[in-house]
């Protein structure tokens, strides 16, 4: 075991504020598992209510198989009694402590021997790289080397579940590549439960082994990474998840296919023509559209307003004919194999398995 | 490129310097005086000594230490000063810590109305609440032979240790000084991370062990400056302890300071000076000592979760109660009682049909009312004259230093320059009157002797603002950040037009607030101006002291009422400013 299940969890700030709502959840055990979203959705007030620092309004929480809240019968078990540990956005290491003695804080509160106590220090530390530090001062190391010093004050404890607050967020984008491998080397070694509040979903996607999406305190998506990247289960987590934003076009799903304007776009597998005309929103991911040099089935005609070279690859930006003028112009990942210009005139294919289908009304996935 | 054009380029270094020597003037040197003086023959001791003026001696040294007087001028006041100030230390401190976690912690209803009146006593002046204090605390046999409102109304004769003498001394200083421990520790706890306690709590330190191991040490620096202010405010304060221990001849150093001064003594007072510095650095030293230099944690940025207030539960109404009741006591009654008494006829009669305008616009013996005595409106022009000349003096001062050691920070240049004008705050008050009244008795250079005019209160009472003024400037400065500047700068612009355009209007809000803080701080200060004015050039709250040992209460008490408007009016005008200022944070780091 050590996994953590939420059960119809609510919090509320105030009377009108709803943090959390009704949120369901299943963490199992040896998972990393993310919570992302934007800030304010709910994902840190959750790791809080999990850790036991904050209270629910409403639902139940189990730890390691163990009933740890219960609204209706107000148990509340206390977070040290929780067997958790926890890494904070800022660190939280005490400034008046070195860094043996962050460490080994919570080492000396448990009932563990002398002897074991030694060993853990040791091994964490060495674990960490930061053996060499152990008598500085947290005023005294770099951010990377204050975020060592952090996990390792977690990790001594042997903790089954482990939570981080956005432990990445106040490192250079160098140091974060850096420690994004490191975190994923040092759970595939200690197997423990992981669960990691972000708002980057990169670091969410590779990272993670289950990710959960929220927004304004309601869950969106459950899913591993790659489920989240291929079947987005809404619009939000459409647009959300991704590398470089989803293209949204509006179009009309009907006996006909799908329509968006007059242009007639494929329809994706699974998803048959229904007999009534419906509303929907076309999401295309940038990297699953191409362009063409001969023109083929479902591809369309454009010209290029835009080109944004990044390197190996160029983002394109493509203003499709018959779209209509209101549709906004589709972004295309183009991989440089051949030269595109502004104002040149290409042809744009989306793969058909890569469409996506929202309904326009609810924003939810049609089809599978 | 030579030297005059390198220092046009860089103008904080020409700055830099030039402040350094003229503060090096103003501060180091007459207290290097005052340290050689203590070991000359004075003139009127040429007898007594048996040696020509200006000669070596040990005199003054021996007799403040070493002889029969030692214990009445020296020993004493010596052991008062250390009792009235630990004892006041620790009241203010448990007063200021409370009111602090209750604001900040705790889900204490009405806080807005509170943390107002909570500076109330610290704002006002110390000497006008220990007046407050005697009516309050007078009894028909001591104290202008008058009752005071507790006998008078309440018909309670309290005994005459509670007029004068340390008990009310102590009580005093902490009412009005416990708001340095207040806005402290209440600043620090709310900028204190709460994933620091969380962290804790999450590996099982809760409560008590909580406590010990990680929030009080979090705090022991700002516990360690509250300390240190309050003591040393307390080791230097004048006001206090000479309107409610002078009558009863209780004397601490500042007030023994203030007789041997008064009495020409002036080989003592310059010993007594001497030793109030050193407790000031000894003080100082101690509190450099008690944080460590390697586990320094000034910034505790506030990025954590909103901190979760403690409920009070069934506390809520005692807590409530108690602590208004405290700030009636603290802040409301002395000013009420300071009021009413201005308008009593009689001194002590608290009936109604007593009220009377007589010492407000009316004529009352030798003496008219505040409004129309002629002694008084001349005091009232001396003291807006005094403030505000200090006030625009320390403004601008304090932006050129600021703008001085932001430019050159790091530089050494820039650290002796910000040290340098720390330095009038380890000399108390009344200890800086007094080396100004000696250093100033006779021409300077190219400086006429400037006692009996204005202007040695005006020099003496900028260079005692010096520290705070540096440090608004310095705030100022690191606020607008340094690209501001020089954006003008590769503009072509020079160093006066940067000032003046760029660098005044964008720290004017600061700058105004610091100005309206230097006014009231300078218009309701006694101690350090009390040695130095002349009948001519006396300022109101000397004028207030020699009307109260006099025996004239009532015209004390409604000039009390006027500075304590005065005073309240202008620092809420001032944090008004600061909190509106649209240009706060503007452009900073």
């Amino acid at each position: 075991m050590g996994g953590v299940v939420l059960e119809n969890v609510t919090k509320r700030f105030g009377k009108n504020s709803v943090a959390v709502d009704n949120l369901s959840l299943e963490v199992a055990d040896g998972d990393f598992f993310s919570l992302v979203g934007p800030s304010g959705c709910g994902k840190t007030t959750t790791m809080r209510m999990i850790a036991g620092l904050e209270q629910p309004d409403e639902g139940r929480i189990w730890i390691d198989g163990k009933l740890v809240f219960d609204s209706r019968d107000r148990t509340f078990v206390p977070a040290h009694r929780r067997g958790i540990g926890m890494v904070f956005q800022s660190y939280a290491l005490w400034p008046h402590m070195s860094v043996k003695q962050n460490v080994t804080f919570g080492l000396r509160l448990s009932r563990l021997p002398k002897d074991e106590q030694e060993r853990r220090l040791t091994r964490t530390l060495e674990l960490l790289k930061i053996a060499e530090y152990a008598d500085r001062y947290p005023n005294e190391l770099s951010g990377g080397q204050q975020q060592r010093v952090a996990l390792a004050r977690e990790l001594v404890l042997d903790n089954r579940v482990l939570m981080m607050d956005e432990p990445l967020s106040n490192l250079d984008a160098q140091l974060r590549l850096e420690m994004r491998s490191e975190l994923k080397r040092l759970h595939q070694e200690s197997s423990q439960t992981v669960v990691y509040v972000t708002h980057d979903q990169i670091e969410a996607l590779t990272l993670s082994t289950m990710v959960a999406v929220m927004k304004d305190g309601v869950l969106q998506q459950c899913d591993s990474p790659d489920d989240l990247y291929f079947s987005p289960a809404n619009l939000f987590t459409a647009s959300f998840i991704g590398n470089v934003r989803i293209n949204l076009l509006d179009a009309t799903l009907g006996p006909d296919g799908l329509q968006a304007g007059g242009v007639q776009l494929p329809l994706p597998p699974g998803v048959a023509a229904p007999a009534a005309q419906r509303p929907v929103r076309v999401g295309m991911r940038p990297e699953e559209v191409t362009l063409v040099e001969a023109a083929s089935d479902w591809s369309f005609p454009g010209t290029v307003e835009s080109v944004l070279a990044m390197g190996s690859i160029a983002l394109v930006q493509v203003r499709v004919h018959g779209l209509g003028q209101d549709a906004p112009s589709v972004t295309v990942q183009h991989d440089r194999s051949w030269n595109v210009e502004e104002g040149s005139q290409v042809l744009v294919r989306p793969e058909a398995k890569a469409v996506h289908l929202f309904g326009a009304d609810d924003g939810r996935r049609v089809g599978a | 490129m030579n030297t005059v054009q390198l220092l046009w380029l860089l103008p904080h270094r020409l700055m830099s310097w030039l402040f350094i020597v003229m503060f090096g003037y103003l501060i180091i040197v007459p207290f290097g005086e005052i340290v050689l003086n203590s070991f000359r023959v004075h003139e009127r001791d040429v007898r007594r000594i048996g040696a020509a003026v200006g000669e070596w001696t040990m005199f003054y040294w021996d007799r403040t230490f070493a002889s029969i007087f030692s214990d009445a001028i020296f020993y004493q006041p010596l052991k008062n000063t250390f009792v009235v100030a630990s004892s006041y230390t620790v009241l203010s401190m448990a007063i200021g810590i409370a009111l602090a976690w209750l604001l900040v912690k705790t889900d204490i209803p009405y806080k807005k109305v509170i943390s107002t009146l909570a500076i109330v006593p610290f704002i006002a002046p110390s000497w006008s609440l220990a007046l407050a204090w005697v009516g309050v605390f007078r009894n028909d046999s001591i104290g202008a032979g008058a009752p005071g409102l507790l006998q008078g109304v309440f018909g309670i004769i309290p005994p005459d240790w509670m007029t004068y003498g340390p008990i009310p001394i102590i009580v005093v200083l902490a009412v009005n000084y416990y708001a340095f421990t207040y806005l402290i520790v209440a600043s620090a706890l709310t900028s204190m991370d709460a994933s620091l306690e969380e962290a804790a709590e999450i590996k099982g330190a809760t409560g008590f062990t909580r406590l010990r191991r990680i929030t009080l040490p979090l705090m022991l620096p700002a516990l360690g400056s509250a300390f240190i202010l309050t003591l040393a405010s307390g080791l230097s304060t004048f006001g206090v302890p000479a309107f409610l221990g002078i009558p009863v001849n209780y004397q601490t150093l500042s007030t023994s300071l203030y007789g041997a001064t008064g009495s020409g003594r002036l080989g003592d007072a310059y010993v007594i000076i001497i030793v109030l510095v050193v407790i000031s650095l000894v003080a100082i030293w101690a509190n450099a000592r008690l944080l460590g230099s390697r586990r320094q944690f000034t910034t505790m940025t506030g990025k954590g979760a909103v901190t979760k207030l403690v409920p009070l539960g069934r506390w809520r109404v005692p807590v409530t109660s108690a602590v208004f009741l405290f700030l009636f006591l603290a802040a409301v009654v002395p000013i009420v009682m300071l009021t009413w008494q201005s308008f009593q006829y009689r001194l002590g009669d608290f009936s109604l049909s007593n009220l009377s305008l007589a010492y407000w616009t009316g004529q009352r013996g030798d003496f008219g009312g505040v409004l129309v005595e002629p002694r008084i409106l001349a005091a009232t022009w001396n003291s807006i004259r005094l403030s505000l000349t200090v006030a625009v003096i320390t403004a601008v001062v304090g932006v050129l230093v600021g703008y001085a050691i932001v430019k050159g920070r790091g530089s050494w240049l820039a650290r002796l320059l910000e040290q340098v004008s720390f330095l009038p705050y380890l000399i108390p008050g009344i200890a800086f009157g007094a080396i100004y009244l000696s250093m100033w008795a006779q021409p300077r250079g190219l400086l006429p002797a400037l006692y009996g005019t204005i202007w040695l209160l005006i020099l003496a009472a900028s260079v005692n603002r010096l520290p705070f003024a540096t440090r608004t400037g310095v705030a100022a400065m690191m606020q607008v950040g340094a690209s501001l500047e020089e954006a003008a700068q590769l503009k072509g612009a020079g160093f006066v037009r940067r000032m003046v355009k760029i660098l005044f209007p964008l720290v004017r809000g600061g700058l105004l607030a610091g100005f309206i803080l230097s006014f009231v701080s300078t218009i309701k200060d006694l101690s350090l101006v009390v040695l130095l004015v002349t009948p001519r050039t006396v300022v109101l709250p000397v004028i207030t002291m020699n009307y109260a040992e006099l025996g004239y209460r009532q015209l004390a008490d409604a000039i009390s009422v006027m500075i304590i408007v005065i005073v309240l009016a202008g620092t809420w005008i001032a944090q008004w400013l600061i909190k509106t200022d649209p240009l706060s944070g503007f452009g900073g780091q």
